[in-house]
């Protein structure tokens, strides 16, 4: 696989390129950012998160292994678990009333993230979650970017637990089908 | 149907929730144990991982505030003086400028409290160690010049003018210039290394004329070095490099006898 400028950055960093830092985020911290405050809902621990993320970077810019998949993948599961994370602490600091920030209702998927960083298939894949039915849409994105459990998720929603486990699995049975038909583009580099 | 009454098909049906992490505590071990040898579950969850890394994608954009690169610019450089920090300075004679350890990414881990403070007891005995060899006075606090980097660093006003480096190397860096041109300093990392006979000296290039801005003994080239620039020729300077001269110094006075390593053309800030 022949080195990307992404990679190149990467490895520059490897080495204490403070520089190179700066240009993946000038590139990347937009989508950082949205993840981020996907999560929290607020600017301010957005802000903190995506500072995180990078210097989480800066230190573990090893660890990132370009035969396994895009640097843009990697690094928003890094985003979106600092996130978790925070909110985890803030609900564990916060009253319990305060303890999620968002409501019950349909969440809105019709705002893309960098579509160019997007690959054919994961386009596929997010628009078919698009077209899931609310609950399933819902409960897939309250454990993905509220890092919510089964038994989080059906309190929440006031639904039952097997309910919510029946709407996990379905949607992700269905998001599922689109991949297995063309795995080998999921993966593709930057 | 409870946990304890699960077949292997009930937990195949928690995959999904496995790879979104939306288990319950006590499904995750039942899910994991059916991992370890079954290769149906573990095909299946690499599938379900890949549809996951997906799904961050899913959310509206966001721009990020301009400000935040230079909250990360500003970290970087308070992880840069807490490396000063615990390291030393290996003293030279009638230098005007001084140095600072390499700043390792590492060194802005959050580490675990007990972790850190082994580490800290280790780099205390290292810190004993070393003095006692060298018999001489380290410095534990960030130079002068660093402190005088991060003043300008964070002052209104300031231009920075990046280093280019020549093509054999990749020395990187900036010059930072007050706004009032009164106070200038140079950081520079990864440079090439020097054997113990020679040193780096800085040049200062000022309508063609050469000046030396100081012969240093840095013990690697990584860095990142702090250099201040003389400030009755801050207002003067045109260009500014560096090269690797023998021990004392340029054997030709002022005037450099080797390529330059990088330089810094003080024209248009960035």
């Amino acid at each position: 696989m022949s080195e990307t400028p992404t990679h190149a950055l990467i490895r520059q960093i490897q080495t204490g390129s403070e520089e190179a830092l700066l240009q993946l985020h000038d590139e990347f911290a937009t989508p950082v950012y949205s993840v981020a405050y996907r999560v929290l809902g607020n600017a301010q621990d957005a802000e903190e998160v995506t500072q995180d993320v990078f210097l989480k970077l800066w230190d573990k810019a090893q660890s990132f292994d370009p035969e396994r998949g895009k640097f843009i993948t990697w690094l928003l599961t890094i985003a979106r678990r600092t996130a978790i994370d925070r909110l985890r602490k803030r609900q564990r600091r916060d009253a319990p009333d305060n303890s999620v920030s968002m409501d019950a209702e349909p969440y809105l998927w019709e705002t893309k993230l960098g579509e160019e960083d997007v690959s054919d298939l994961q386009r596929s894949l997010l628009s078919v979650m698009d077209e899931l039915p609310n609950d399933q849409r819902n409960a897939i994105y309250l454990s993905y970017f509220h890092g919510m459990s089964h038994s989080d998720i059906a309190a929440h929603v006031d639904k039952p637990l097997g309910t919510v486990k029946s709407h996990i699995r379905m949607g992700m049975q269905k998001l599922r089908s689109i991949w297995i038909q063309e795995p080998t583009t999921l993966n593709d580099s930057e | 149907m409870t946990l304890n009454n699960m077949n292997r098909n009930d937990l195949l049906d928690l995959i999904p929730a496995y790879a979104l992490d939306a288990l319950d505590a006590d499904e995750k071990p039942l899910v994991e144990a059916l991992l370890k040898d079954d290769t149906e579950a573990q095909q299946l969850l690499q599938e379900y991982q890949a549809v996951t890394s997906a799904l961050a994608f899913h959310v509206p954009e966001r721009p990020a505030p301009p400000h935040l690169r230079a909250g990360l610019q500003a970290k970087l450089a308070e992880s840069r003086q807490q490396n000063a920090d615990k390291t030393i300075t290996v003293p030279t004679e009638n230098r005007d400028t001084s140095s600072s350890a390499p700043a390792s990414p590492t060194n802005i881990t959050r580490f675990p409290t007990t972790i850190l403070l082994s580490v800290a007891a280790a780099v205390i005995v290292l810190v004993i160690g070393i003095v006692a060899f060298l018999n001489s006075n380290p410095t534990s606090a960030p130079s002068p010049n660093e402190l005088l980097y991060n003043e300008l660093f964070n002052a209104e006003g300031t231009s920075s003018y990046s280093v280019i480096p020549n093509v054999a190397t990749d020395v990187t860096g900036e010059l930072l210039v007050s706004a009032d041109n009164s106070e200038a300093v140079l950081r520079i990392a990864s440079l090439p290394d020097t054997t113990e006979e020679q040193s780096y000296q800085l040049w200062l290039i000022t309508d063609d004329q050469f000046q030396s801005g100081g012969v240093f003994h840095w013990p690697t080239g990584h860095g990142p070095y702090f250099v201040g620039i003389n400030p009755d020729l801050v207002g003067d300077i045109v260009t500014v490099g560096m090269t690797i001269e023998p021990f004392d110094g340029s054997p030709l006075g002022n005037e450099p006898s080797s390529e330059q390593l990088f330089s810094v053309e003080v024209t248009t800030a960035n």
